[in-house]
C-alpha cells in the first residue's frame, strides 16, 4: 500500500467519524432549542413548595407556599407569611432560550452530574444591554432538560441553580427540587435604621463579610401540570 | 391602709391634667406613625431591604400590623421615659412644693408605706401608659394593616418571625419594657425625694438617661467596664424577644440589672424619705 493511499484512507476515516460525531452530538444551539421546546409543553402548573433559605444577614424559618405559573411569564406565589425567592432563575429559563438569534451558544465540554452525561453550553447574549452577561448550562441532551445552570448578571452577580426532576417533571422540564446559590457580597443593612443603639459596632453598615453566598432550597409537591389556571389568579 | 392610700395616690395622679399629656402625646404620635406608614410605608421598607432586593424577592405582606407595632415600640420607647418622669418625678416633690406633704405625713401610716403607695400608684400609671401604647400599636396596627410575619431589622441582620410565633414575644417585650420604665419611674421618685420642686426631678431624670445613653453608645474602651451596668444599656432589652434564637442569658442579665437598679433607687428613696426633715 502506497503512502498516498494510506493518507487518503486516514482522511476518509476521519471525515466519516466526524460526521458520525456531529450526528450523534447535537450542536449547542440545537440542545438549547430542544430544552426550550420541552419547556413549551408546560402551559401552566400549580405546586406546593417548601422554601428553606440560608442567607447571611437573614434569619428565616422554612416557609410553605403555593405557586402558580402560566406561559409565557405569569407567576404568583401565595404564602401565609413572608417568603424569600431569588429574583432571577425561577421561571425565566424559557424567556432566556426563547429567541435563538438573541444569543450565541457555544459547546464548552461535557460533564457527568449524578451519573448523567451533560453538555456544558455557554450562552452569550448578542445584545450588550442585556442584564445577563453569560449563562452556563449543563444540559442532559438525552432528556432535553437542564441539570445545572450558572447565570452571571450585571445586577446580581452569579446565580447557580441545581435542578432535580422526577419522572413527570422530566417530560415537561419542570424540576421538583431547585437549589439556588446566590451572591450576597452586596448585602448591606444601614445601622442607623437598625437602631439597636446598645450594640456598638465600628462599621456604619453591616455587610455579609464572612459568607459570600447564600442558598435557597425549594422542594415541589402536589404538582398539577396543564390543568388550566384562570388569569384572575395572577391579578393582585 | 396601704391599698387605700395607693388608691388615693392614683386618684391624685388621675386628677392632674399633666397625667393626660402622655396619653394624648402617645395617641398623636402613634396616629402620625400609622398614617405615614399607610402612605409611605413601602418606601420606608424598601430603604431597609434595597440591597437584598437586587438579588432576592420578598413575597408576602411585609407591611403588616406586627411590623407597625414593632416600629412604633422602637420609635416611642425612647420618648416614653420622659412622659413617665413627667408624672412620677412630681409625686413627692409636688407635695412638697404645694405644702401638702406635712399634712400627708400626719396620716396614721408610716413614711415608708406612704412612699411605697405613691410608688405603686406611679407604677400603675406607667403600666396604663404602656398598655395604651400597646393597644394602639398592636391592636390598631393589626386592624389597619392586617396580620402577618414580622420582619425585624436588628444589628445582626434581618430576622423574619412567623405570625404564630409573635404574640408571646410582644408580651415578653412589653413586660421587659415595663421593667425598664419602672426603673425610670423609681429613679425619678428617688430624685423627687431630694427636691422641693417638680421640675428638678423631671429634668434630672432625663439628664441621667441622656448621660447614660451617651456613655452607653460611645464606642470607647474606657467605658467598656461601666456600660454593662448602666440601666440605659438594658432599656432596649425588650428587642431581644424579637431575636432568633432567643438570647435568654442576655434577657436574664438585663432583668437582673434593671431589678438591681430598682432595688437601689427604692432603698435610697425610702432611707432619705424617712430621714427627711419636712419643713414646708
Amino acid at each position: 500500500m502506497s503512502i498516498k493511499f494510506k493518507k487518503y484512507t486516514l482522511l476518509f476515516l476521519f471525515l466519516v467519524s466526524s460526521i458520525n460525531i456531529i450526528n450523534a452530538t447535537p450542536t449547542a444551539n440545537k440542545s438549547l432549542q430542544l430544552v426550550y421546546e420541552k419547556l413549551m409543553k408546560l402551559k401552566d402548573y400549580t405546586a406546593e413548595v417548601n422554601i428553606r433559605s440560608d442567607i447571611p444577614l437573614i434569619k428565616i424559618m422554612p416557609v410553605n407556599a403555593k405557586i402558580y405559573f402560566k406561559q409565557p411569564n405569569q407567576f404568583k406565589m401565595v404564602a401565609k407569611g413572608i417568603a424569600i425567592l431569588p429574583k432571577q432563575g425561577f421561571s425565566d429559563l424559557a424567556n432566556i432560550l426563547k429567541d435563538s438569534n438573541s444569543y450565541l451558544a457555544v459547546l464548552a465540554g461535557n460533564e457527568t452530574i449524578d451519573q448523567t452525561a451533560t453538555q456544558i453550553i455557554h450562552l452569550i447574549p448578542n445584545n450588550d444591554n442585556n442584564d445577563l452577561i453569560i449563562g452556563k448550562f449543563w444540559v442532559d441532551t438525552k432528556n432535553a432538560i437542564v441539570l445545572k445552570s450558572q447565570l452571571t448578571t450585571k445586577s446580581n452577580g452569579n446565580l447557580l441553580i441545581n435542578y432535580q426532576y422526577d419522572a413527570t417533571g422530566k417530560a415537561y422540564g419542570l424540576p421538583n427540587h431547585l437549589l439556588f446559590t446566590v451572591d450576597v457580597k452586596k448585602f448591606k443593612i444601614p445601622k442607623a435604621i437598625a437602631a439597636d443603639v446598645n450594640k456598638t459596632k465600628s462599621a456604619s453598615t453591616l455587610t455579609a463579610n464572612q459568607a459570600k453566598t447564600g442558598s435557597i432550597d425549594i422542594r415541589f409537591s402536589n404538582v398539577q401540570i396543564n390543568k388550566g389556571i384562570d388569569d384572575k389568579v395572577f391579578k393582585k | 391602709m396601704f391599698l387605700k392610700n395607693t388608691y388615693n395616690e392614683f386618684i391624685k395622679i388621675a386628677a392632674k391634667p399633666r397625667s393626660y399629656i402622655s396619653i394624648a402625646a402617645i395617641t398623636v404620635l402613634v396616629g402620625i406613625i400609622l398614617f405615614a406608614m399607610k402612605i409611605d410605608g413601602p418606601a420606608y421598607i424598601s430603604f431597609i431591604t434595597a440591597s437584598f432586593e437586587q438579588t432576592l424577592n420578598f413575597e408576602g405582606n411585609i407591611m403588616n400590623g406586627n411590623l407597625m407595632a414593632f416600629i412604633i415600640l422602637q420609635m416611642l420607647i425612647v420618648q416614653i421615659p420622659l412622659l413617665v418622669a413627667l408624672v412620677t418625678g412630681d409625686l413627692i416633690s409636688g407635695e412638697a412644693a404645694m405644702g401638702t406633704i406635712r399634712m400627708l405625713l400626719t396620716k396614721p401610716i408610716s413614711r415608708t408605706k406612704i412612699l411605697l403607695s405613691k410608688y405603686a400608684a406611679g407604677l400603675i400609671y406607667t403600666f396604663f401608659i404602656l398598655l395604651w401604647m400597646g393597644f394602639l400599636a398592636v391592636i390598631v396596627g393589626r386592624w389597619l394593616f392586617g396580620d402577618g410575619d414580622l420582619m425585624v431589622l436588628n444589628s445582626d441582620g434581618l430576622v423574619i418571625i412567623q405570625a404564630n410565633d409573635i404574640a408571646w414575644r410582644f408580651l415578653g417585650g412589653f413586660m421587659t419594657a415595663f421593667l425598664a420604665l419602672a426603673t425610670v419611674a423609681t429613679l425619678s421618685i428617688m430624685l423627687s425625694c431630694f427636691s422641693d420642686n417638680s421640675i428638678g426631678p423631671i429634668v434630672s431624670t432625663m439628664s441621667v438617661i441622656i448621660l447614660f445613653t451617651i456613655i452607653g453608645t460611645l464606642d470607647v474602651p474606657v467605658f467598656d467596664n461601666i456600660r454593662p451596668y448602666l440601666f440605659t444599656t438594658h432599656m432596649a432589652a425588650w428587642r431581644s424577644f424579637f431575636d432568633n434564637p432567643l438570647p435568654i442569658q442576655a434577657i436574664k442579665e438585663s432583668v437582673v440589672i434593671l431589678f438591681a437598679h430598682i432595688g437601689i433607687f427604692l432603698s435610697i428613696s425610702i432611707y432619705h424619705f424617712n430621714k427627711k426633715d419636712i419643713l414646708s
